[in-house]
């Protein structure tokens, strides 16, 4: 050791500058975070409170509202904005995990430009933009300029416009979804005239049958048809409750959620339609129709042989004809065909299910005619047939310029897309991330998140979005707008210096220049112009078209032999159009029919897999014409015979940590000829080959399939997951609110009708059972439903001076789309565990949706069950505690105290919902995603326990603000994050105590019950109501 | 009954035969000894390193996961304070009830019950996500206010086991003084000073044994009910709770009975090798092991008896729930672990009904591993079975995947234990002197024939 000195206190002054000079030199380096005191302080930035900022989600084109919770600067979380009329405060999972997206640590962060041999290295923003501009300005006579871009609306349209116009270059503009209306679109036109889009109010139709189109999940607007939809999911005093049938070849979650599904034989759906139209012509439907059109409409139909068509589908046609029957006869109903299910037949599809709307008097009501001055194109051949002439030569790009879209991934690899790519003599990608179509670019700009940059657009008549930036861009990158407002500036293009501007004068001219400035402020405020509606109907001809051609329609009317084997590839609400795969949340968070994380599978339906020797997990090579994929097996007994499916959005050879390299991509091998009638989802597998391999063969392989729900079944007697038929609830006379309503489940009596003593209506929420515990002895039915009298308390119940938490969850709402498990994630803090540890059974999430398979035969899946903590007042977990860090407290909460927790874990034993999870290893975001954390929300440490708190920072937040006006919080005040975003709004939260709150009303139904609480007597503070079955369609 | 009966005249044991055979014992180890402690610290190492790491890394780093919460290392604790049973059983219970055959046993069987609690008490350490917090669970007044949770049976632990741990130390210690004295009289060097200090001035006199007769008897009195609390509050660990196939009131009866069980087994396994080693053939005689299979084929049917018990009663309930999980235990994916606690518990010990058997030491060896084996496997049954298959079907588990870091802890405890047994039994007599003693004929000054 080095000899003794004297260390004066200038010395420990040198080392300590220097030590944290170092350090901060050291934190510098990453991130160009300007760290700038508040020395005068913004008006609007108060440390500690979440300024909020209206935008809109970009993550599809239904066009959301968003309100952007930001802290110190940065985004938190997105909730849906409640005064937008599409999304109505909700947002879906992808809308959720939009700040994933923008916190993605494998963002591009700055322009890059491709050096040969050297790959991609950076440049400066302004060469990047010059360069666009010069190839624009350069571009040579018979050469064109082609703009590949997502579906586009508001300003960022005219200034595209503006751009092609000054530099008088041909410039070609292709919108392109992978996930697109175009069908739908192209069928109004065919039915109803140019100039005419189709929408879809769900909420007015009785019944509602759909073929294919997976409307909530990804289908056009998936949050605010899920909201429709859900609305009439109940009966109600004035409106029966609606029957729903879903067609498909796969149980998908939308297929779930009917009444009935139909697994009918892919490419069988515009037959079936015409099936349909011809069945509800002839129990007479379609009398409101002129004349002339009934005859074309039955002269088109003349032909189909119902019967025989329907067994070629491989479905029952007396159920078939109880449907049409039931279609006919319903005052209102509503028929929709899409999606990627649909494919085989698209155009047809939505063509027929236009024409039986019209006969069953829907267009008006359920459908909602639209104009449009968007011409219907079928994006997908445009991109064919552009990659076609490119590589023939008969078109010559000097530029192809990708914005936002990822066509090389979710292109089939047989349409040459990439190979006609290639024919470009320069390609650019205005992008977030390196993604395939990216990776083929001579340059990279980066581009902002819709949390960084202006963007606007028309979403439905009269509705305009206004997205503001919520906080500064973290990296060098531009909104597309800015983007492409600096290439025009560049080409000398007279401008205002900025979109911003630029959208401002858009907007001035589009509402007139009276006290502008104000309403322009606003509208930034509010999120945009929302004052129109999403069903406003225009007065437009509700007749059929002159122009319509039925005869084009008439090949689609028979069925190809529907026993090929096929692959399909079906979307899900965890990775939308793929674009979910590099958000560590959308692959963590279980895909609600399969419970697997973390990969694809293929589903194969149990005969197919007999046949083939696959069991469950084993991986298959998947063989079609165009190419192999490799998925592993689950076999389902729910899935036509014929099919094979794969989720698509996987598979991603360039995207990021998350997306690269995990699962298959359908996409890839499905075919891609000519491009005709949009991209097929579906493919024929190959057939044997000569050596007799199969299109299904097994192979060895590392990959595993996760799936986090065990248990697929729970039998009769659990009564977790809980459903009850239309007729028996109509039968107890007590399908709503009744006090002390008691309802037996079908199949079980209730046995303790006659002991219950009646005046024990009272919540259970009271907190003090014992008082009205009279006939707590007596024998319960444990399934029976309703608001059960409390049991006689051994134990002084715990007191709730004020508040009492409590949250009912409406199952007949609940879609399973996972809005609320992801927005949960966003809240708080919930670490992302991999798919290692997920198998092993460490995920994290605090909610989880649980589906059983136990329904009857029209409907395989019970339903969906979001588990959360319970807050029980009689908690298991509480008193086994050795150090009470776990503990009930006053408001009812359930609360865990992290550091007090020691991790004996003894209370994840005790739990009977085992919604505790355990921080079994030290877990850690990668950098920028800790921006995203909640900063009201602890991250937990490694070895303590952890569950849902009910959001107690917003309880907390609340009681608060209330405090400080010296009241009580308001019912309604307190959302917690899964009920803000569920687009169903099947739950509810709020104050027990508070006999007029919503929850407390609800926990009254006639459908309520508590999930084992009749076994086991833990009084949860989560009652459920059961999930209502529309089971009249045989009657 | 003489206890020395079968022995012919000539082997026949005088006091001073006691003192050279046991006292031999303690003689300086040879190869074999050196190579059995070099192992068993081999052993304690593994599990030193896998701990390391497990503390470094996360409790993860065990094969726990969400239902199942408790694994490998609560079997192991439920496992070694089983083991610790059958010391006081024999030392304290036996010796009340003046069964003489407990004498030429108890002290191994004592040592045993001592370094077992103390194997036992390091898991609920290490089995915590938390263990540099582990202080917490002890109730000592602090600034922040915080107090332990009374009504936590994880709290009743803490005492139960350092009630145990300090009431069978002290008894074994008594026990130990006038050996340790005997032993002192005849050493040298550093065990003499050794001896000297461990034998806290014993001298023998009269005054000395009536202090240690009464020291001793009470603390026989005071170690009874520990025998019946010990394993009844750790049963109450799962009775307590509302898992089903654990809340159960048979269960601290089940699991004292069980613990004697595997007590018993365990004192088979370590003595038959020892009495060959050590030659004490002439001191634990065919008549102590006909005795001990006795108290094992009875404690086998008892364990037996409430396993059917379990069954009856989860049919018998109409409770859905327990009668998912015990169709779960029997033909579920642990079904082996069942039926292989069966067949090692219920099924194999009915050959001892069979006197041959009772006194074939190969046989009894193996059959006190296998009930071993058997007895560690209805822990891990209950523990990890129950949690695997609770009401929730979807949180059902996946059969539970053993991890290498608890496999090694778990062999690093039978590395801790017999190293510290090694070590005592080469410094202090594991066969009780005053006893064996006791059971002889007084040596007269003048013997007459």
């Amino acid at each position: 050791m080095a000899e003794k000195k004297n260390f004066s206190r200038r010395d420990f002054l040198k080392v300590i500058g220097a030590g944290s000079g170092v350090v901060a030199a050291g934190c510098a380096q990453e991130l160009p975070e300007k760290i700038i005191p508040y020395v005068v302080q913004p008006d609007e930035v108060i440390p500690g409170n979440s300024v909020w900022y209206a935008g809109s989600c970009n993550e599809c084109s239904s066009g959301c509202g968003t309100l952007v919770r930001t802290r110190e600067g940065r985004a938190v979380k997105i909730e849906g904005n409640p005064a937008h009329p599409v999304n109505q405060g909700a947002l879906c999972a992808i809308g959720q995990s939009a700040l994933q997206a923008h916190y993605d640590p494998d963002r591009i962060r700055e322009p890059q430009q491709r050096e040969p041999q050297k790959g991609f290295e950076p440049a400066k923003w302004k060469d990047a933009v010059g360069q666009v501009a010069q190839k624009i300005a350069e571009s040579p006579e018979g050469k064109e300029i082609v703009f590949i871009t997502n579906r586009l609306s508001g300003s960022v349209v005219s200034l595209l416009g503006e751009i092609q116009e000054f530099s008088k270059k041909k410039i070609t503009h292709i919108e392109w979804e992978l996930l697109n209306r175009d069908a739908l679109d192209l069928a109004a036109q065919a039915v109803f005239g140019e100039g005419v889009e189709t929408h879809f109010d769900l909420s007015k139709a009785d019944v509602l049958v759909s073929f294919g189109a997976d409307f909530l999940e990804t289908w056009v607007s998936p949050v605010e048809f899920s909201r429709q939809w859900a609305s009439r999911r109940t009966p109600k005093k004035d409106l029966p409750m609606s029957y729903f049938a879903h067609f498909e070849p796969r149980l998908s979650q939308t297929g779930a959620n009917a009444d009935r599904y139909f697994a009918n034989a892919p490419g069988s759906e515009a037959a079936l339609l015409g099936a349909l139209l011809k069945s509800v012509l002839s129990f007479g439907a379609g009398k409101s129709l002129a004349s002339n059109e009934r005859s074309q409409i039955e002269a088109f139909v003349a032909g189909v042989d119902v019967n025989n068509t329907v067994i070629a589908a491989g479905l029952d046609p007396k159920l078939f004809a109880a449907l049409a029957k039931k279609l006919a006869k319903a005052k209102s109903s509503l028929v929709l065909a899409g999606g990627p299910a649909a494919s085989e037949n698209s155009i047809e599809a939505a063509t027929i299910a236009n024409l039986l709307n019209l006969a069953l008097g829907n267009v008006g009501s359920s459908v909602i005619l639209r104009k449009s001055d968007r011409k219907p194109v079928n994006s997908y051949g445009e991109l064919v047939s552009l990659a076609t002439a490119l590589i023939e030569g008969k078109r010559k790009a000097a530029l192809v310029v990708f914005a936002g879209v990822n066509p090389v991934f979710a292109l089939p690899k047989q349409s040459r897309f990439q190979e006609g790519i290639g024919k470009a003599d320069f390609v650019v990608s205005i992008t977030t991330a390196l993604d395939e179509t990216a990776q083929l670019a001579n340059l990279l700009i980066p581009l902002s998140t819709n949390l960084e940059g202006w963007s606007d657009g028309e979403v439905a008549p009269g509705v305009w979005n206004l997205n503001q930036p919520s906080m500064q861009p973290l990296y060098q990158s531009q909104s597309l707008g800015d983007t492409l407002l600096a290439v025009g500036i560049a080409m000398k293009m007279p401008a205002p210096k900025n979109f911003q501007e630029y959208m401002k004068l858009q907007w001035k001219k589009r509402v007139g220049g009276e006290n502008f400035d104000d309403r322009w402020l606003s509208f930034v405020e509010n999120g945009g112009d929302l004052n129109g509606t999403t069903a406003g109907s225009q007065g437009l001809s509700r007749s059929l078209s002159s122009n319509f051609k039925p005869e084009q329609l008439l090949p689609s009317l028979q069925l190809a032999d529907p026993r090929v084997p096929k692959l399909y590839a079906f979307p899900t609400v965890n990775m939308g159009d793929g674009r979910g795969a590099n958000r560590a949340w959308q692959h963590e968070i279980p895909n609600s029919i399969s419970t697997s994380v973390w990969g694809s599978w293929v589903e194969v339906h149990t005969s197919v897999a007999d046949k083939n020797g696959l069991k469950q997990g084993d991986v298959v090579q998947i063989a079609t014409a165009q190419g192999v994929i490799e998925a592993p097996v689950m076999v389902s007994k729910y899935i036509h015979p014929s099919v094979v499916a794969v989720p698509l959005g996987q598979g991603h050879s360039s995207y990021g940590r998350f997306g690269t390299g995990v699962g298959a991509n359908p996409l890839a091998v499905l075919p891609g000829d000519s491009g005709a009638g949009g991209l097929r989802f579906i493919s024929p597998l190959r057939a044997a080959d000569a050596e007799g391999a199969s299109s299904l063969r097994k192979v060895l392989s590392s990959e595993k399939l996760v799936t986090l729900q065990l248990g697929q079944e729970q039998g009769t007697k659990r009564g977790i997951m809980r459903a009850v038929s239309l007729s028996t609830l109509l039968a107890s006379g007590k399908s709503h609110h009744v006090e002390d309503a008691r309802l037996a489940e079908s199949g079980f009596e209730d046995h303790g009708k006659s002991g219950h003593g009646d005046s024990h209506g009272k919540s259970h929420g009271s907190g003090h059972g014992g008082e009205h515990g009279a006939g707590g002895a007596h024998h319960h039915d444990p399934l029976a439903l309703g608001p059960q009298p409390s049991p006689r308390q051994m134990y002084v119940q715990m007191d709730h001076p004020i508040y009492r938490w409590g949250m009912t969850v409406d199952l007949s709402s609940c879609t399973g789309c996972s809005a609320c498990i992801t927005a949960c994630y966003a809240e708080n803090n919930i670490a992302v565990v991999g798919k290692d540890l997920c198998a092993h059974g460490r995920e994290m999430s605090w909610l989880r949706i649980e589906r059983y398979m136990d329904g009857d035969e029209n409907q395989p899946v019970l339903g969906f069950l979001p588990v959360m903590c319970q807050h029980c007042a009689n908690a298991p977990c509480e008193p086994v505690c050795p150090v009470y860090a776990t503990y009930h407290n006053e408001d009812g909460l359930n609360t865990m105290v992290y550091n007090r927790c020691v991790g004996t874990r003894y209370c994840a034993n005790n739990c009977s919902y085992k919604v505790r999870r355990f921080n079994w290893f030290r877990y850690w975001w990668p950098d920028p995603l800790t921006w995203q954390l909640n900063p009201d929300v602890t991250v937990r440490e490694v070895g303590v326990m952890e569950k849902c708190t009910f959001c107690v920072q917003r309880t907390i937040e609340a009681k608060s603000s209330a405090k400080n006006e010296g009241r009580t919080v308001r019912d309604g005040e307190v959302k917690t994050a899964c009920q803000a975003t569920c687009p169903t709004q099947a739950i509810t939260f709020g104050n027990l105590l508070d006999k007029d709150s919503a929850v407390a009303h609800s926990q009254q139904d006639g459908r309520a019950y508590k999930i084992l609480d009749q076994y086991i007597n833990t009084q949860p503070s989560v009652s459920y109501l059961a999930r209502v079955k529309n089971d009249t369609l045989e009657a | 009954m003489d206890s020395t009966a079968d022995h012919s005249e000539s082997d026949k044991i005088t006091f001073e035969r006691v003192d050279r055979d046991i006292l031999r014992t303690l003689e300086p180890p040879g190869v074999t000894w050196f190579l059995t402690v070099l192992l068993a610290i081999s052993l304690l190492l593994i599990g030193a390193f896998s701990w390391r790491w497990q503390i470094l890394n996360g409790i993860g780093m065990s094969g726990k996961n969400n239902p199942i919460s408790w694994a490998v290392y609560i079997t192991d604790f439920v496992f070694w304070v089983g083991i610790a049973h059958s010391g006081t059983l024999i030392s304290a219970v036996l010796f009340l009830f003046r069964a003489k055959w407990r004498v030429p046993i108890y002290r191994v069987a004592e040592t045993m019950t001592v370094f077992a609690v103390a194997t036992a008490g390091l898991f609920p350490l290490i089995h915590l996500g938390r263990p540099w917090h582990f202080y917490w669970l002890l109730p000592y007044p602090n600034q922040r206010y915080l107090w332990v949770n009374f009504k936590s049976p994880l709290l009743w632990d803490v005492f139960a086991v350092s009630t145990y741990l300090t009431v069978s130390v002290l008894f074994f210690i008594i026990g130990l003084i006038p050996d340790i004295a005997s032993a002192r009289d005849r050493a040298t060097g550093f065990r003499k000073l050794l001896y000297t200090v461990t034998a806290v001035g014993w001298r023998g006199s009269n005054n000395q044994w009536r202090h240690y007769y009464a020291a001793y008897g009470f603390f026989a009195a005071l170690a009874t009910p520990l025998v019946l609390s010990v394993h009844s509050v750790v049963s109450w660990d799962f009775a307590m709770s509302i898992v089903p196939g654990w809340h159960t009131t048979i269960f601290p009866p089940y699991f004292v009975a069980g613990a004697i069980f595997s007590g018993l087994a365990m004192v088979i396994t370590i003595t038959i090798p020892m009495r060959r080693v050590f030659g004490l053939q002439a001191y634990l005689t065919d008549w102590h092991y006909d005795m001990m299979c006795r108290l094992i084929l009875f404690t086998s049917g008892i364990v037996s008896l409430a396993y059917g018990t379990e069954f009856f009663i989860a049919w018998y309930s109409g409770n859905p729930f327990e009668q998912a999980q015990f169709y779960y235990r029997a033909f579920g994916d642990l079904k082996w672990f069942f039926w292989g606690m069966v067949i090692c518990n219920c099924i194999l010990p009915q050959t001892l009904w069979v006197r041959k058997w009772r006194l074939n030491y190969t046989w009894l060896f193996i059959l006190s591993i296998f009930i071993n084996i058997g007895m560690w496997l209805e822990r891990f049954n209950i523990i990890v079975q129950s949690l695997s298959h609770e009401y929730i079907p979807y949180a059902w588990a996946e059969p539970y995947a053993f991890s290498w870091t608890e496999l090694g802890i778990t062999i690093g405890s039978f590395g801790w234990f017999f190293t510290f047994f090694l070590v005592f039994i080469k410094f202090f007599p594991s066969v009780s002197l005053t006893e064996v003693k006791e059971t002889l004929d007084m040596p007269l000054r003048h013997p007459h024939h």
